[in-house]
């Protein structure tokens, strides 16, 4: 401090003071830069790559290519050449076998689709498929090692709450937007930036979704009740509350979205109920349910956005 | 034509970290972690030993910010503040530093890397929700730390070459 004094004194107080102004300043900028909106800052990175890192497309860290997951194997793989026989035969054998685990795989991915297809049949939305950023692309969580522990979604004391996709405002997705799988809810889109989205998971204790209890008596599916799914403090499950205490609720019931819901496609598969108790003179049970789909283990997904182009149907 | 060169420097550095040391071309991969020099970092701290402390101020924000904006994770101005404020520190003690010698150079570099990159990480997998991490984010940052300070002295080399024309203030401490 002592040498930045005697520089003041040397280049007068104008200097100085315009020195101290920038010390307060750059700080407090920094600050304001630290604490502003995914949405802002990726925009600004988007917009300042081009000068900035002219080589490195700064994109390419963020987003994952599904044409590569699609694409078709080379058949210039298939070469064996001058190659013994023996040897002809193993890379054949590798070759099928990577095949067959591809095919599985995109099986996988057009029975999904089909079963979304039909669930959501008749609604004026469209399905943008998107993929969850592995732990290791996001925050600086650089590690395989962390990524062992994260992509199972386990924590010490928690579990993961929030995770990012690979699809953003160039997608045009929207805040708000449901994220999905074929097997049911995985959570809701928080904050948009141009090319990535941050996704609040419906094991979020800031998630709260109007939800109907679907039970199979006899023959029958019937809803017995409806109430507000909101996550548990610790993250890991989704609970049910205003369940009223006559409601015919037991463990196994599905726990779907509600038509009531304004912001939601409806009969969305939430969960399934792990635990309902009722303690005596209380009015409302006390509703558990486990996530149909577990976040940590889903890699790619759904977002439901709206069809603008859709006539308007009666669903 | 101070300011001028030593921006001509830092965008250099920044194109030839973002262009040389990325994934697949001179980023070492380490137990799953891809390690890259911090030259910015390293610019920064040639100006923190060789330039006036407020200057330091300002160049080390604006190095950090410029660092900020190329990388993909972490928060925007974390670097900016991180960097202004270390480098500040540093050329606080800059008399005890041999900072003309390549031993002394390298071992200011690994420090200082070191120091940002730990607070870096651990603060921006707090901010993202995650654990504090910390002895997988000091792995981290020593392997960045070593990577940037044994590339340091090249580019000291390079800076002092150009200390006239950068007004850098050479020799009178400890050197």
């Amino acid at each position: 401090m002592s040498l930045m004094s005697r520089r003041s004194r040397r280049s007068g107080g104008g200097s100085a003071r315009r020195e101290r102004w920038l010390l307060v300043v750059l700080p407090l900028v920094a600050l304001t830069l630290l604490f502003m909106p995914q949405s802002v800052t990726e925009r600004i990175r988007v917009w300042s790559a081009p000068v900035l890192a002219p080589v490195q497309d700064v994109t390419q860290g963020w987003t994952l290519d599904l044409a590569d997951h699609l694409r078709h194997p080379q058949a210039a793989s298939l070469d064996t050449g001058e190659l013994p026989p023996r040897e002809q035969v193993k890379i054949l054998e590798n070759a099928l076998a990577e095949a067959t685990a591809m095919l599985n795989d995109y099986d996988q991915r057009v029975r999904d689709l089909t079963r979304l297809r039909q669930d959501l049949n008749g609604l004026p939305c469209r399905l943008i498929p998107a993929r969850f950023i592995a732990p290791e692309m996001q925050g600086g969580s650089g590690s395989a090692r962390l990524a062992e522990g994260n992509d199972k979604g386990i924590r010490k004391g928690g579990a993961v709450i929030v995770r990012r996709l690979d699809r953003g405002a160039r997608e045009a997705l929207q805040r708000g937007e449901p994220v999905l799988t074929a097997a049911g809810l995985v959570g809701i889109v928080e904050e948009v930036g141009p090319v990535t989205s941050t996704l609040r998971l419906v094991t979020d204790p800031r998630t709260n979704l109007m939800v109907q209890v679907v039970a199979h008596r006899g023959d029958t599916w019937r809803a017995v009740a409806e109430g507000l799914a909101r996550g548990t403090e610790d993250g890991t499950a989704v609970r049910v509350l205003n369940v009223d205490h006559k409601a015919d609720i037991a463990p196994g019931d599905f726990v779907v979205t509600s038509p009531m819901s304004e912001s939601l496609p409806p009969y969305l598969v939430v969960g399934r109920v792990v635990r309902c108790d009722l303690k005596p003179a209380a009015l409302f049970y006390e509703v558990i349910v486990e996530p149909r789909v577990a976040a940590a283990d889903a890699r790619e997904v759904y977002v439901l956005t709206p069809d603008t182009q859709a006539p308007p149907t009666g669903r | 034509m101070r300011w001028l060169l030593l921006a001509i420097l830092g965008y250099g550095c920044l194109v030839a970290e973002t262009a040389l040391f990325r994934p697949g071309a001179l980023a070492l991969q380490v137990d799953a972690h891809w390690v890259r020099p911090d030259l910015l970092l390293a610019l920064g701290l040639f100006v923190a030993l060789f330039f006036d402390p407020t200057d330091v101020f300002i160049i080390g924000w604006v190095l950090g910010m410029a660092s900020d904006l190329v990388s993909i994770a972490g928060r925007l101005g974390l670097k900016a503040l991180l960097f202004c404020i270390i480098l500040f520190l540093v050329s606080q003690v800059r008399q005890v530093v041999p900072r003309t010698r390549i031993l002394g150079q390298s071992a200011a570099c690994l420090v200082t890397v070191f120091a940002v990159h730990l607070v870096w990480y651990t603060t921006t997998r707090l901010l993202a929700g995650g654990e504090l991490w910390l002895l997988r984010s000091a792995e981290e940052s020593i392997l960045d730390a070593l990577y940037t300070a044994a590339l340091a002295p090249y580019l000291f080399w390079l800076l002092l070459w150009l200390r006239e024309p950068l007004r850098a203030s050479v020799g009178g401490e400890r050197d």
